[in-house]
């Protein structure tokens, strides 16, 4: 369970102060698909980084599973973020001189899992995202909706409880992100993951268990 | 009204009893809306007062009513199919009165409704869209009007988030 209270962020650019989240009030229960939904710069990503503890935040109470955010050190953070979180971001963020296999592989490394049970961990899952003849391919030389599929099964690699989505199909066309969307849905409720997707578009945030809105940093 | 072209058309396919009209009708509107028999039977009386059903003798086993079409009904569930419809195709629902009464009405009232729309129609939305994961693939002509109602709600969120930005600019700046 996800749960925060009051949340505030405020960035410090070059051009001043920006108030990125005024008042972040929200509960995420275990298994369920949440969709945030709101315009371009209403802190739609501050707020999905803040809850997969990439960024810090100001003001306000985030507790995961019971326990309060505040005082984590940088490494507890570190470690919480990469075993209760897994990250979809809106441009794949694969890494160009890995193949598929390789990139979904990657965050196996940290787990300090023997490399020889790498391909019994990943195969199930590139088949899953129907791209296991694709293993051997670059990420150069595949669509953008299978890019997204590479990242997803990347992102579940490290069978995460909480599966973070920022505009997972904002670089595909309809069609791929139809694909890519009713993929995260299914896996979702097969696996039991937590969800949680950011969007600017209705029609992908109807596939969630739940819609909620923000607007001007504040979760209607 | 449309109720009893949706039962000429259960009809030219075979002959049927009051109850299965319902229970077919119930079906073709996906169960969004639901006739209660008072409805059917007042349509069944209509439909037999203007010679478009007759009903059929009751044979001897089964002494339950069942209804046929007749030949001017054929001919007017034809017309209708193919007649354009009066009227606006858009400013029919609900919504249009309530918004065509709202020019009248003040800014926050305005405002409220929208965001109180907004939130029906999003939730609506959802619901829909669950509806449509779980049909299956091949009943093509359920998925289409799914599709619709989907694609309609769609135009109406995307109109109200519009809306939102435009009516709260205008009270921040006559604040
Ligand atoms: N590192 C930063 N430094 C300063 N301001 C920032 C920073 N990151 C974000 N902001 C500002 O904070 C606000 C919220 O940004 P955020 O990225 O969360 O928006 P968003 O809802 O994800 O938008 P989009 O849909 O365009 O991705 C914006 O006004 C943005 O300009
Ligand atoms: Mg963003």
């Amino acid at each position: 369970m996800l749960e925060l209270k009051h949340i505030q962020k405020t960035y410090q650019g070059s051009a001043g102060k920006t108030e990125a989240l005024r008042d972040a009030t929200l509960r995420v229960k275990d298994g369920e698909f949440m969709a945030i939904m709101g315009k371009s710069g209403c802190g739609k990503s501050t707020l999905l980084n803040i809850i997969g503890c990439m960024d810090r935040y100001d003001g306000g109470e985030y507790r995961i599973d019971g326990s309060d955010t505040k005082d984590l050190k940088r490494k507890e953070q570190a470690v919480l973020r990469r075993e209760k979180f897994g990250f979809v971001f809106q441009s794949f963020h694969l890494l160009p001189e890995y193949d598929v296999f390789h990139n979904v592989a990657l965050p196996l490394k940290y787990k300090k899992i023997p490399k020889k049970k790498y391909r019994d961990i990943v195969l199930p899952l590139l088949e899953e995202l129907g791209i296991a003849h694709l293993e051997k391919r670059m990420p150069g030389e595949l669509s953008g909706g299978e890019q997204q599929r590479t990242a997803i099964a990347r992102s579940l690699v490290n069978d995460p409880g909480v599966l973070l989505a920022d505009e997972p199909t904002g670089n595909l066309d309809s069609e791929n992100g139809e694909t890519v969307i009713e993929l995260l849905t299914t896996l979702q409720k097969r696996l039991c993951k937590t969800l949680i997707l950011v969007t600017h578009d209705i029609k992908i945030a109807s596939y969630a268990d739940r819609i909620v809105e923000i607007r001007d940093g504040r979760v209607l | 009204m449309s109720v009893q072209h949706i039962f000429l058309a259960l009809l030219t396919e075979s002959d049927l009893h009051g109850y299965d009209l319902k229970q077919r009708y119930d079906q073709l509107m996906l169960h969004e809306t639901e006739l209660n028999f008072g409805q059917v039977y007042s349509t069944l009386l209509r439909l037999k007062r203007d010679g478009l059903i007759v009903l059929n003798k009751p044979d001897e086993e089964d002494d339950k009513k069942t209804y046929a079409i007749t030949e001017r009904g054929r001919q007017e569930l034809q017309n209708w199919l193919l007649s354009p419809g009066k009227g606006s195709l858009v400013m029919c629902d609900s919504f249009s009165y309530k918004l065509a009464a709202m020019q009248i009405l003040d800014t926050s009232m305005f405002l409220r409704i929208v965001k109180e729309y907004r939130k029906q129609m999003m939730e609506e939305m959802r619901r829909l869209t669950q509806k449509k994961l779980g049909t299956p693939k091949g009943q093509t002509g359920a998925l289409l009007l799914l599709d619709r109602s989907i694609l309609k709600l769609e135009a109406d969120i995307v109109w109200t988030g519009k809306c939102l930005e435009q009516l709260e600019k205008e009270e921040a700046e006559n604040a």
